[in-house]
């Protein structure tokens, strides 16, 4: 953290950090603002490309201010501005900009859509890598400078038209945002080695999705169930092969298994060695599948179980977000001729770093058959795909 | 599905034809595959969307196609006053207008006509079947097929290739930009693809092939001269009703991301690309609240079907169970449209919650219809008994785009001065972080 405020505070103009999930690129991203707002009377943006994402963002963003502000005369506010939602516990909508000292938060899409373009000092833009450099050049067309913070093992944006026309280009407006930054001359690349989120478990299942190596600096941490008995960190369901997407016996399963966490016992160990025991909320736990309308039917039914404060979503919408307890739904159930939504390994990648203590990973029985029907024509992402797989039903299983 | 177990073993249910239930891919297959059958049943092709296929952004001036050899083709449409007859289908009667025999393309030939279709001083507006060949500022130039277009490209990228350093090399590239960005587009106002246009209005007769002019004409039985063909199946292609809001935004976005695409620079990719994918939401709109794509866009989950529950509607809010593959969230903006009375332009509302019916296992939305015109639409179904459906609101930017100042366009950056750094912050550079 301190060697990115020591670039922002250089006039660095591209500062870039690269990390696995987990690593605590958000935790930065926080740390970082809360200096600059505290310290300095740059103007400053966070964009990130999600709602969802923004969200988080200054939800957590609000908290550390406030922590790091207690009894100040004037504590710094955090603007929330997303339209149709309303902002996270202690951040605001609005500030008066002659008398209020703070930071937005806003989506990257709403920024680079401005008739005017945003003005300020410095943009932060978080899960950097799902955004195209098309809409981060619009979005910090007037930012004097720019951090990035994003994996490049996570999912990238969604691209849904030809771009033949551009397809040579270096600085192509499809391409990824950072990728095409850390091309800059002056720029500055920084990087985070270990997960603080994931366990070693995880950690291994998820390595060959990365080219650099990383591990686990995850205090102790593990769920019991009411009889006692240890959650494991990686658990997995088999579900009928049969399943289509929008089987609803199947997307029972689903929902059933995130509503079994809720109350089991969550069991964290401290930095100075105290174990704490809390119960797990409705809030702690949620469900990424990879379909809309996978989202639209859990949701529904965990609505009608009573348990709609359970997260649900599709990965690329949960990307960034964390919870104690996760329930996956593998992108290969629904289908056996697989197409590039199934195979990405971006989709994969977050699917299986969301968990900060357990993680239910929902599959078919014959999921390496399915896959290594596709050897031929991507024989990378089978490899890593299966490897994945094999990593996260390595244990458990029911 | 339970594995079926049997004297052979157990089976899987996969591997039994008729016992696994459809893709969605393979649902929309089966259903384009029964409405061809049934447009070769009826001998013609029978509508596939009610809205037309063509959006014209400016009238017809030029046809481009393949002559014998794979040859591009120019032939111009001379509007005068002989009188060469009419072409009635449906409710529209168009005067056929001279039609020139046609002449070989050249990069020159194909450089006019760019330059007509795409003079950045025309202005487009949604042009109506009517005037189809009427004089206007700008005019559209219709590619026979996709080939046509495809070599268009080619001659264009040639020209570029040849005059590399050549002090016209711009307008040589603007040509060659114009198809290029065409090529990319979802659907032209300016340079339209009359296949694709019927394609998208019509279904084709089963063993008909959709990517022939020729097999598009005979289908309909169209005949006469080449002039009277070719106008019959504009005039086929144009017919219909259109969602106004949405083509405009379409042709709007065509015409900025074009020009965008004829400038070199990063910069200028970008904001093409923006419009691009406009042109591509707005075409994904119009296609989602067609009246009659709306089983097809069930199946996928584009649109839902939505039938009211009784004694759930309150002041400003109703509920509706909606059809299997709704993929929506509380909280999305959607647009509510009947598919009975399709001249209704659909209206925006909010999904309000979403939840499932604990005994018939059916999923519920409840909508806020706030204007005035979503009110009479929901009250007007009802009352009428026509089926009310909703698709994803789409967001389209409308008009100009911003002015940008290109702060991110080149590899060289400028840096901002900040003030003095705090001694606790300058020490940090020995670096903690790899
Ligand atoms: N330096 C640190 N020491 C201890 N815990 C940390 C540290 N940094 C982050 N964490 C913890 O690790 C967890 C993950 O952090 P964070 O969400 O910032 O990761 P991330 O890299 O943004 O993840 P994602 O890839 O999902 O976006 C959080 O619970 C956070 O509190
Ligand atoms: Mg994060």
């Amino acid at each position: 953290m301190s060697r990115a405020l020591f670039s922002v505070w250089s006039g660095d103009p591209v500062v870039l950090i690269d990390a696995p999930p987990g690593a605590g690129k958000t935790s930065l991203l926080v740390d970082l603002l809360v200096e600059l707002v505290t310290r300095t009377d740059l103007q400053i943006i966070v964009a990130t490309p999600t709602r969802n994402g923004a969200y988080d963002v200054a939800g957590r963003l609000a908290t550390e201010l406030k922590a790091a502000t207690v009894g100040a005369k004037k504590q710094p506010k955090v603007v929330f501005r997303v339209r149709g939602a309303n902002p996270p516990a202690g951040a605001f909508t609005t500030a008066r900009p002659s008398e209020d000292r703070y930071v937005t938060v806003r989506t990257i899409a709403s920024c680079a859509a401005a008739k005017n373009p945003v003005k300020c000092d410095l943009m932060v833009f978080d899960e950097a890598y799902q955004a195209t450099f098309a809409d981060v050049s619009a979005a910090a067309d007037n930012a004097a400078q720019v951090v990035m913070i994003g994996d490049p093992g996570q999912i990238g944006p969604v691209v849904t038209v030809k771009t033949t026309m551009w397809d040579q280009m270096r600085a192509a407006p499809h391409r990824r945002a950072p990728e095409v930054f850390a091309g800059f001359e002056d720029k500055t690349l920084l990087r985070l080695g270990s997960s603080y989120r994931l366990g070693q478990e995880t950690v291994d299942a998820i390595a060959p999705l990365y080219d650099f190596p990383f591990d686990s600096k995850r205090p102790d941490r593990h769920l019991t169930r009411r009889d006692g008995t240890v959650v494991p960190e990686l658990d997995h369901v088999l579900v009928d092969e049969a399943a289509q997407t929008a089987d609803l016996p199947m997307l029972r399963v689903v929902a059933t298994q995130a509503a079994a966490f809720v109350g089991t016992s969550l069991h964290q160990t401290e930095p100075d060695g105290t174990v704490t025991v809390e119960r797990l909320r409705e809030r702690d736990v949620a469900v990424v599948v990879p379909h809309n309308v996978q989202q639209a039917t859990v949701a529904a039914l965990l609505g009608s179980m009573g348990m709609d404060g359970i997260t649900v979503g599709t990965a690329d919408s949960l990307q960034g977000g964390q919870w104690h307890a996760v329930v996956a739904l593998d992108p290969l159930v629904g289908h056996t001729s697989l197409s590039e939504h199934q195979l990405a390994e971006g989709r994969l990648c977050v699917m299986a770093s969301r968990h900060m203590s357990s993680l239910v990973w929902v599959t078919v029985p014959d999921w390496e058959r399915r896959l290594t029907a596709y050897t031929e024509e991507s024989p990378t992402r089978v490899a890593n795909g299966i490897a994945v797989r094999r990593g996260l039903t390595a244990t458990g299983g029911r | 599905m339970a594995p079926v177990t049997g004297e052979h073993g157990t089976l899987d249910p996969a591997h039994i034809p008729g016992m696994t239930p459809l893709t969605t891919t393979e649902q929309v297959a089966r259903i384009a595959a029964a409405r061809r059958a049934h447009a070769k049943a009826a001998g013609r092709p029978v509508r596939r969307t009610r809205q037309r296929g063509m959006l014209l952004s400016a009238p017809v001036r030029w046809l481009l196609f393949l002559g014998t050899g794979g040859k591009l083709m120019a032939s111009e449409f001379v509007s005068d006053d002989t009188a060469h007859g009419k072409v009635t289908f449906d409710d529209l009667t168009v005067p056929v207008p001279t039609l020139t025999p046609g002449a070989p393309v050249d990069f020159g030939l194909l450089e006019r006509i760019m330059t007509q279709a795409h003079d950045p001083e025309a202005k487009a507006a949604l042009h109506h079947a009517e005037t189809m060949f009427g004089p206007a500022t700008g005019v559209a130039a219709v590619f026979a097929d996709r080939a046509s277009l495809n070599q268009a490209r080619k001659i264009a990228a040639s020209a570029v290739r040849a005059a590399k350093k050549a002090p016209n090399s711009f307008e040589v590239g603007r040509v060659s930009s114009i198809l290029e960005y065409r090529g990319m587009l979802a659907a032209s106002g300016r340079l339209p693809v009359l296949t694709e246009a019927l394609a998208s209005a019509y279904w084709l007769p089963s063993g008909a092939n959709p990517d022939n002019v020729e097999e598009w004409a005979d289908s309909f039985g169209f005949t006469g001269s080449t002039a009277h063909r070719v106008v019959a199946l504009l005039v086929a292609a144009n017919t219909g009703p259109v969602n106004a809001k949405y083509a405009e935004a379409l042709i709007g976005s065509e015409r900025y991301g074009t020009i965008s695409a004829c400038f070199p620079g990063p910069a200028s990719a970008a904001k093409a690309f923006r419009h691009l994918n406009t042109v591509a939401d707005a075409a994904q709109a119009l296609a989602d609240c067609d009246a009659l794509l709306v089983d097809l866009n069930t199946v996928t989950g584009a649109a839902s079907k939505l039938t009211l529950m009784q004694g759930k509607s309150t002041a400003g809010s109703h509920t509706y169970t909606v059809s299997e593959g709704f993929k929506m969230k509380a909280g999305a903006k959607v647009i509510l449209f009947n598919a009975g009375a399709p001249n209704i332009a659909p209206c925006d509302c909010t999904i309000k919650e979403v939840g499932i019916d604990p005994v018939s296992d059916e999923v519920w939305v409840k909508v806020t219809a706030v204007t005035d015109q979503a009110k009479s639409m929901v009250i007007d179904a009802q009352r009428l008994r026509h089926p009310l459906y909703m698709a994803a609101a789409p967001y389209l930017p409308f008009g100009a785009p911003p002015t940008t100042t290109g702060r991110w366009m080149s590899r060289e950056t400028t840096r901002p001065q900040r003030s003095d750094m705090p001694i606790d912050v300058a020490l940090a550079e020995a670096p903690e972080l790899v």
